[in-house]
């Protein structure tokens, strides 16, 4: 299956298509590590754009919990249906049955991950910054991506059956993930983009020409910004609203006062910018060599 | 099967962990990718075997040399060798022969000198597959000795197969190279004795070698402060291991502390949609501000034994506390804690030198509590002491050249202004207790003005007061 991510905005590389492929043909589940701002999440979203499937998110933050992925019970529908059976006429077989009833599936508030597993139809899961979780949910999480299923005790055991299903993690390393999670997955490293690839980036997302001479100022600029020992490095995304400020600033070149103004934009640290305050002139030149 | 599973073995013998599973991936992947683009088999192996971006360094230089070796082998047909001998010394000649220059300055350097004239001198005896006794002891011995020449030619600390991810990212590319071509030269070598050497192979004897304090640690951590070696060796390592552990802990207690007691008036509104069933219990949420903690460690002769571990429980312990400074001091003060934001322990141990370049006064090694003490409030010009700060001093409280004022140490009159302006000022004292107030030690002056003195006995003691509830609860 031939994938065109580019179609979808998304610039790819040869490692993230072989890895896309490798994950549909041998259904396992791929684990994205890189800095942040680098397109990781973006990945997931233009594959599920690009093949026509839904896509299902999953977005982790410390405390999450297997309730807020998996799902529910519905208790206060529960405590409605129990009210409604005691206004009908007392039958012991009644009560017995309503208690089964109650925890069925139809009192079951299904949550991203349950939705995803169940689904007949394709579609993409992602796990967005799996690392902001705890450990206690990436355990759980072990179950899911090995043997792809889930384990409700009130419902039993769903299996995945669907396998075009593609499931992305995506993590910024805040934390290690454990060695089992690891084993589980594809993995992929998505760092900042090279020069030419990251030209292209700008290109689709500012309508500038490949060989506009703005264009290549800011991405020389940030590549060189990237190489300096900065708090934070500047991601794409921000690179991109760079370029789109100085085109809304009608700017056609660089110039110190200019790079003074607008580098707030890129650097979000007042070290960062404290860093470069004295590099203004080396940047102007580099970007213009 | 056979090429990745020897691939994969070259791998591990660089202390990659490759499973079973993440084997048969590979397979997987490359009878689906075939091996005829080889960048794109790079690309699926990768993928495949590979779980940390630290070890592609070393991924790729060995696919290289690995997919270069064995489409080289297919080519030249070797006549079957006779005895251990002449392989040995045809692989010794086909490296220095090759372009790989870095072997073969390897294998003709000093150190390997002596090891491969012995690898000349079997010739003459080489008894091959049945050579007799003699010539395995001697292939034996050769081993050893190339064994300890290349961990003398790599200045490695521990053996190639015992480094952690952030130093296998570290490691040279040429030495890589190096490494691997040496390690298919011993495989070739236990091709043709294995039958003598089956039980032990080459590659185990060779490269699993490991200090013996690294099987130690459990005791190494609990023995006693004074007794302990100064030689970090890859233990600094595994005492970040287990700091990550006691990190995670305490961040989990952290989380569960925010919750305070049950909040009547919140339930009670909640649960109105349920008729008033108590369903949902709502707590009340503890502001709990991240602890500031300025460490100061006493580098100075009679401590520095335990300084180093002790920066190295710092930076681990930053994983915990955010709000973390570190000093160093003997008879003057560093800050140094820049080294805690580098991505390896080894660099900020280097960072660490770094910044003892510029000390406020020079060096005179002996300690000082009073001039560091002193310096101390100087470098805090900027960001004063507060309430939130706790302090805690790692040192002996041997105050040799520090001046008096009537019947106490000046420095007693710092630790007090420390005591007065944070929340309390620790001190972890390695020292036996029955040494305590001896001589030029002014423990019972520091407690005078209100610092509380604790006796650390093991690494165990300090990783646990660190990460434990003593200071910010």
């Amino acid at each position: 299956m031939d994938i065109d991510l580019s179609s979808h905005s998304y610039i790819s590389t040869p490692e993230i298509d072989i890895t896309i492929k490798l994950a549909l043909k041998l259904n396992r589940p791929i684990l994205i590590e890189g800095p942040a701002g680098t397109g990781k999440t973006s990945i997931a979203i233009s594959l599920a754009e690009a093949l026509n499937w839904s896509l299902y998110r999953i977005q982790c933050y410390e405390g999450i919990t297997v309730e807020s992925v998996i799902g529910e019970f519905d208790y206060r529908r529960q405590l409605l249906h129990i009210e409604l059976e005691r206004q009908k006429p007392h039958n012991p077989m009644n009560a017995e049955m309503d208690l089964e009833n109650i925890f069925s599936r139809d009192f079951f508030i299904e949550r991203p991950l349950f939705l995803s597993f169940i689904s007949n139809q394709p579609n993409v899961l992602l796990i967005d910054e799996i690392d902001k979780s705890d450990e206690e949910f990436e355990a759980f999480l072990l179950e899911a991506l090995g043997e792809r299923q889930i384990s409700i005790p009130e419902l039993g055991t769903f299996k995945a059956d669907n396998h075009d299903q593609v499931v992305i993690l995506t993590s910024n390393s805040s934390r290690d993930l454990s060695e089992p999670l690891r084993r589980r997955c594809l993995y992929l490293y998505v760092d900042f983009p090279s020069l030419e690839r990251e030209k292209e980036i700008l290109s689709i997302h500012t309508d500038l020409p490949l060989d506009s001479p703005l264009l290549t100022s800011v991405t020389k600029i940030v590549q060189h910004l990237r190489s300096l020992d900065l708090r934070k490095a500047p991601s794409i995304a921000e690179t991109i609203d760079w370029a789109n400020s100085l085109i809304h600033l009608s700017k056609t070149q660089i110039d110190q006062q200019v790079l003074k103004t607008t580098l707030p934009v890129l650097l979000k640290y007042q070290e960062d910018l404290l860093l470069i305050k004295n590099k203004h002139s080396e940047l102007i030149r580099l970007s213009n060599m | 099967m056979s090429v990745i599973l020897n691939f994969v073995e070259s791998l591990r013998f660089f202390g990659l962990p490759i499973s079973p599973s993440e084997t048969i991936t590979a397979q997987q992947a490359y009878e689906y990718l075939g091996a005829v683009n080889k960048k794109t088999l790079r690309i699926g192996l990768k993928t495949a075997i590979l779980k940390r971006h630290e070890d592609f360094n070393i991924f790729d230089t060995c696919f290289d040399q690995f997919f270069e070796t064995k489409s080289s082998k297919l080519k030249e047909k070797d006549k079957p060798l006779s005895t251990e001998s002449e392989l040995f010394l045809k692989s010794v000649n086909r490296s220095v022969n090759s372009n790989d220059a870095g072997v073969a300055e390897f294998l003709v350097n000093d150190q390997m000198n002596e090891a491969v004239q012995s690898a000349m001198m079997i010739t003459p005896t080489g008894g091959g597959t049945t050579g007799g006794q003699s010539s395995n002891q001697e292939l034996r011995d050769l081993q050893q000795r190339l064994s300890r020449a290349l961990y003398r030619a790599f200045n490695l600390e521990v053996p190639i197969r015992g480094l952690t991810p952030a130093q296998r990212m570290e490691l040279n590319p040429e030495i890589v190279r190096i490494g691997f071509n040496l390690y298919q030269l011993f495989n070739e070598i236990e091709q043709s004795t294995r039958t003598e050497t089956q039980n032990d192979t080459v590659q185990e004897r060779i490269f699993s070698e490991k200090p013996e304090d690294l099987y130690q640690l459990d005791q190494f951590l609990t023995q006693d402060l004074t007794t302990v070696s100064a030689t970090m060796g890859n233990i600094k390592e595994h005492l970040l291991e287990i700091g990550k552990i006691l990190a995670s802990r305490e961040r989990r207690r952290r989380r569960q502390a925010k919750y305070g007691k049950l909040d009547f008036r919140r339930t009670i509104r909640k649960n109105l949609k349920n008729n008033g069933i108590m369903l949902e219990l709502v707590q009340r949420h503890k502001r709990i501000e991240d602890p500031e903690i300025i460490i100061l460690n006493d580098v100075s002769g009679s401590t520095r034994w335990v300084a180093d571990w002790f920066f190295v429980i710092c930076y681990t312990a930053q994983q915990v506390y955010k709000k973390i400074r570190v000093f160093e001091f003997d008879n003057t003060m560093v800050e140094v804690s820049s080294a805690l934001n580098r991505k390896t322990i080894d660099r900020a141990m280097k960072e660490r030198s770094i910044c003892w370049e510029k000390p406020l006064r020079r060096r005179r090694i002996h300690s000082d509590y009073q001039d560091s003490f002193e310096d101390f409030f100087s470098l805090l010009k900027h960001r004063p002491l507060n309430k939130r700060t706790s302090i805690l001093i790692l040192g002996d409280c041997r105050d040799f050249e520090g001046m008096w004022r009537h019947d106490h140490p000046i420095s007693s009159e710092y630790v007090q202004k420390m005591v007065n302006n944070t929340k309390g000022v620790f001190i972890l004292n390695p020292e036996s207790k029955n040494l305590w107030d001896a001589g030029d030690s002014v423990v019972k002056y520091f407690t005078y003005v209100g610092a509380q003195v604790f006796h650390v006995a093991t690494l165990r003691d300090l990783l646990d007061f660190v990460f434990q509830l003593k200071i910010h609860t």
